[in-house]
């Protein structure tokens, strides 16, 4: 049987939703992984079994890395511990931000971002990763400073077509490419301001990037959700201009791409940094069809009122259908899906633990 | 030489439930010998305790009998033969993450 399944990461936990009717209505199950805040979690389809991930903390019992291969059903924590500092580092693991399965014609392959900043690979569909050393040993690296979530490498973002090439992004630190399979990395923020900075100047490095994304079939093409800013590169990260012309606000989180159709991408704004709120108190995804050369409201079922919940960066993701479906988690315990293109929205989940990820996937 | 470790609630689901762990360690032994102990025969447990450095993590406490380890030496407290020891979740822990953006 084939169905769609949400995988929702909160503070307390991690809940799936699935849907055996495309979408049309949804059972809720959970929670799983106890009392652990859930920051990261995946849905890997790529093998005969679906392998679903969490990146699951504890404030007293500290990170861990867990595995399903029975659809939630049951967790593994392999041991040793998928992600571990080596020794040499001086680190310890914080936090996972990221679990990103790798191409399809590489199914063992998957990568993940944690705090403090690092990129991790896994060769064995996650039961263990490496330590990515030439981003570790970065000479920017003394100079990343946290955000407010802590400072984390929260984007992944491979080549589809050239597995040498990857972005990655940070807060802060800002977007970072590699074009030697990792062996060396130049940061890619040029255009992108730093409005929090000083003198709203445009530094090589040191943005606060929330989120990154683009089109598996159109590579060179990124989008960026910064802290203060939405911005499009047409040339892989090279460069970058504002696209936040038609948008309430240029604050947010969020940046999610429809991976059925390229150049179509959907943000939800905030009015501004220092005022972290939906626009009027309207709950409002915008969705550009241009690559965000303008944008248009898409509000069918949302809250239209008297909505100040905020979504974490990555609780919105688009899943896999042929028509794509969207979702988001809010702070305030509810999610929300779209079974076409944002287009409609129905409320999913409602009275969870704040929502810290959401990840969908077609799985059977 | 005997050590019993009492296993808090918590983190019975990495001893089959068991509410304590008999332990024979070396004469001489100190916490972080206790840990390495631990986490020989159950690495998951000892990772709830300390991070990949062997530091103990922020809201966990190790007593050895009364004495909070913390007050002691540290990892390097000393572990005599019949302790008790106990395995502690601090009340603290979890208000630091309210501040997490958004």
């Amino acid at each position: 049987m084939t169905q769609t399944m949400v995988l929702i990461g909160t503070r307390k936990g991690l809940w799936t939703a699935t849907s055996d009717d495309d979408r049309q209505s949804w059972t809720l199950r959970g929670p799983d992984l106890g009392l652990n805040e859930v920051a990261a979690c995946a849905i890997d389809t790529r093998g005969e079994t679906p392998r679903l991930f969490a990146g699951a903390s504890s404030s007293h019992w500290g990170p861990a890395m867990s595995y399903s291969d029975d659809l939630g059903a049951t967790w593994i924590e392999p041991d040793p511990a998928p992600i571990s500092f080596p020794k040499e580092t001086d680190a310890a693991l914080a936090r996972v931000w990221q679990i990103m399965p790798g191409p399809a014609d590489q199914p063992d392959l998957v990568w993940a971002g944690t705090e403090p900043s690092a990129l991790w690979r896994s060769e064995d569909r996650g039961v263990s990763f490496t330590l990515n050393q030439g981003l570790w040993d970065h000479p920017h690296r003394p100079e990343w400073q946290p955000g407010g979530g802590g400072q984390a490498l929260h984007t992944i973002l491979p080549h589809p077509r050239d597995s040498r090439q990857m972005h990655i992004a940070m807060s802060t630190g800002g977007v970072y490419r590699t074009a030697d399979d990792g062996n060396s990395w130049t940061p890619a923020n040029r255009g992108i301001q730093g409005s929090f900075l000083p003198a709203d100047e445009f530094p090589e490095y040191g943005q606060c990037v929330h989120k990154v994304a683009r089109h598996p079939e159109r590579p060179n093409q990124l989008f960026a959700q910064n802290h203060g800013g939405v911005y499009r590169s047409d040339d892989e990260g090279d460069s970058w201009t504002s696209i936040a012309d038609g948008l309430p606000g240029d604050f947010g989180f969020n940046m999610v791409a429809d991976p059925n159709v390229p150049g179509t991408v959907y943000v939800l704004p905030l009015v501004a940094d220092m005022e972290r709120f939906a626009p009027e108190g309207r709950c409002r995804v915008y969705r550009s069809s241009d690559a965000g050369n303008t944008w248009e409201e898409r509000s069918k079922g949302l809250p239209g009122e008297q909505f100040y919940a905020t979504v974490m960066r990555d609780a919105m993701c688009a899943d896999d259908s042929p028509t794509t479906g969207i979702y988001f988690g809010t702070r305030s315990g509810s999610v929300f899906a779209s079974a076409d293109e944002g287009e409609s929205w129905s409320e999913i989940a409602t009275h969870l633990p704040d929502v810290l990820c959401v990840r969908a996937g077609t799985v059977s | 030489m005997a050590v019993l470790v009492r296993i808090p609630g918590a983190l019975r689901q990495f001893t089959d439930n068991a509410r304590t762990l008999e332990l024979d360690l070396p004469e001489g032994s100190d916490v972080a010998g206790m840990l390495d102990r631990i986490g020989q025969d159950n690495p998951a447990l000892k990772r709830r305790i300390c991070d990949e450095r062997g530091a103990l993590r922020q809201h966990v406490n190790v007593y050895i009998g009364p004495t909070n380890v913390r007050d002691g030496d540290g990892l390097a407290t000393a572990v005599p033969d019949g302790a008790e020891v106990y395995l502690l979740p601090a009340v603290s822990g979890g208000a630091a993450e309210d501040s997490r953006s958004p």
